[in-house]
């Protein structure tokens, strides 16, 4: 090989490093200043006490498994369905797969909905069927006539082997309690990640199974 | 001369290119190594000087880690007299001397800790990253509240809104929500001072007092005279950085150490190639006696060739090291707690010779030998053997 040709290979590998970088650089910079203004969505629910709901709910479990699904898809139809318009966060189902081995035991869907003093997070455990088996209040900052008044309700008695078809009804029941307020919100997140989950979910798990 | 060696360098391809990329693989960890533990030293003097803070007054104890959880917004287990301030603000060097009242409150059965933090208005005067994303970044009232955006995004809580303290049995209304700082203000709720002390029941307590000085050279003299308090640390910028940088140091040297030896290795397996040309080329080096050649042009060949194979290495080696700066700093990411901005490789003329250098000054040393063997290769003897 010669010379000529080894130092044009030589040089050619100093100006490759050379022009990546450069080129890098710009456009690091130009990220830098112009970037949109996007509104943020909100990080995922996390399903808080996985341990401990786990081995309540869903007795035998071996595992669970977080499973993002895209929904951004869908939204005309979930527009329609949820007679409103999607948050940011609506775009990516955020389900927690429930399994013995290869077996699929429930789902498990984590919201948190917006109340006057402060964000409620709740958990839903989902069965084979999606009815609700289990409901849990994982957060909430209310003041304690609230959390009272919230107990009474005996939410989770009332979703139990619900589907997402029978919810109409309950949501709008809630109505003479200190609690109603944020008795709605709740019921309003849990059908919300509902519908979420029926128009993503089944698809991913059965791909699973 | 340049022809010779070429031919030389490429008449074992494949030898040639392992050991290039001896040298390429032991330039790219010994770029990188100090590489990131140069950004790393950068990004700390970065937050730092961020903060505007050049002392920091904290309760009796080990001053570095009093300091380093007050930067990063966590409560200390003692408190300050208000005194404190009344001293430091007193003091003819001090331009702005901030109060801290930093409170955890944890609601275990629920997974959380909230941390709120009272200051006033010369502890915002102090956070010049701060920025309304909506709302104010100032108190109007006592019962007002600043919200960290992704406290605020937890909360699902705009400005005008309310937010309730179960624990404290206390309702705030959100005043603004910060723009994100990448510090961690963005997970804090930021109260009056006055409304902090008493919520938490530390009338006249104070976590900390941060403090910016006039002029930033005056330092040592504020030190001393705000280390006469009773009760009182005072921690120096430069010495939270200085410890930080130590620690760092510690670490850098073990794992610089461990690219040097690889580097070693790198130029014996150079210095063998050398060598394994040198036996197998005996007669032509003393063809070339014989024919002329001084032991110095011959050597000249030899140091030419290991030149060549080293800045060919080094080459490939800073190519490579890019290659995995990438997956480098996610490694950082996800061990470390203070991620790093941008490129941690920077191409610079300094970092270019630097390499170059090394590449030209390993090529002479490993060159010595080989060089000495072939210079000193008898013309007679070898060609008579030839016969």
């Amino acid at each position: 090989m010669s010379r000529s040709v080894l130092i044009a290979i030589f040089g050619a590998a100093l100006c490759t490093v050379v022009g990546w970088r450069a080129v890098h650089s710009v456009s690091d910079v130009q990220v830098q200043n112009s970037r949109p203004f996007i509104p943020q969505a909100m990080p995922a629910c996390p399903w808080r006490d996985a341990e401990s709901d786990l081995s309540i709910w869903f007795p035998g479990a071996t595992e669970y498994r977080i499973e993002d699904t895209i929904l951004s898809g869908k939204w005309i139809e979930l527009q329609h369905r949820l007679g409103r318009a999607l948050f940011p966060e609506e775009n990516v189902l955020h389900a927690y797969i429930v399994r013995n081995h290869d077996a699929l035991l429930g789902t498990v869907l984590t919201r948190r909905v917006k109340s006057e003093n402060g964000a409620i997070e709740i958990a839903v455990g989902l069965n084979t069927e999606d009815r609700i088996d289990h409901f849990k209040i994982q957060r909430l900052r209310e003041p304690e006539e609230i959390v009272r008044g919230l107990e009474s309700l005996n939410l989770s008695a009332q979703l139990r082997n619900k589907s997402v078809q029978d919810l109409d009804g309950i949501v709008a029941g809630v109505t003479s309690s200190v609690a109603a307020s944020p008795a709605r919100e709740i019921m309003n997140g849990v059908r919300s990640v509902l519908i979420l989950h029926e128009a993503g979910g089944k698809n991913s798990r059965g791909a699973g199974r | 001369m340049f022809e010779l060696v070429c031919k030389s360098v490429l008449r074992r391809p494949f030898r040639t290119g392992l050991t290039i990329a001896g040298v390429a693989l032991a330039v790219a960890v010994l770029s990188l190594i100090d590489q990131a533990g140069a950004a790393y030293k950068a990004e700390l003097s970065a937050e730092l000087n961020k903060t505007g803070i050049h002392l920091m007054m904290v309760p009796l104890g080990c001053p570095y880690d009093a300091a380093a959880r007050v930067l990063k917004g966590n409560s200390l287990e003692s408190s300050l007299p208000h005194e404190a301030l009344e001293i430091a603000r007193g003091d003819p060097a001090v331009e702005i001397a901030a109060p801290l009242l930093i409170a955890s409150v944890p609601r275990p059965e629920q997974g959380r800790v909230d941390l709120f933090v009272g200051i006033d208005d010369s502890g915002i005067a102090l956070r010049r990253w701060w920025r309304a994303e909506s709302g104010r970044d100032r108190f109007n009232a006592a019962n007002e509240i600043i919200l960290g955006v992704d406290a605020a995004m937890v909360e699902m809580r705009s400005a005008g809104e309310t937010l309730y303290s179960p624990e404290t049995k206390e309702r705030f209304v959100v005043s603004g929500i910060l723009q994100r700082s990448g510090t961690s203000d963005d997970s804090r709720f930021f109260l009056p001072l006055e409304t902090a002390q008493r919520i938490f029941n530390s009338p006249d307590r104070l976590t900390a007092v941060a403090i910016r000085l006039r002029d930033p050279d005056g330092v040592r003299e504020a030190t001393e005279r705000l280390r006469d308090l009773r009760g009182v640390q005072v921690v120096t910028s430069t010495e939270m950085m200085g410890t930080f940088v130590r620690i760092l140091g510690t670490v850098r040297t073990f794992l610089r150490s461990i690219a040097l030896v690889a580097l070693c290795a790198s130029a014996l397996g150079l210095a063998n190639t050398l060598l394994m040309s040198v036996a197998e080329r005996r007669f032509e080096f003393s063809l070339f006696r014989a024919i002329g050649a001084s032991r110095l042009q011959v050597s000249f060949l030899i140091a030419l060739e290991s030149l060549m194979l080293a800045l060919a290495g080094a080459v490939a080696g800073l190519i490579l090291a890019f290659a995995l700066e990438p997956g480098l700093k996610a490694l950082l990411l996800r061990i470390s707690s203070f991620p790093l901005e941008g490129r941690i490789l920077g191409l610079d003329a300094t970092g270019i010779i630097r390499t170059l250098g090394l590449a030209t000054f390993l090529a002479v040393i490993v060159s010595l030998l080989p060089a000495w063997r072939a210079a000193s290769s008898p013309p007679a003897g070898m060609l008579k053997g030839a016969d």
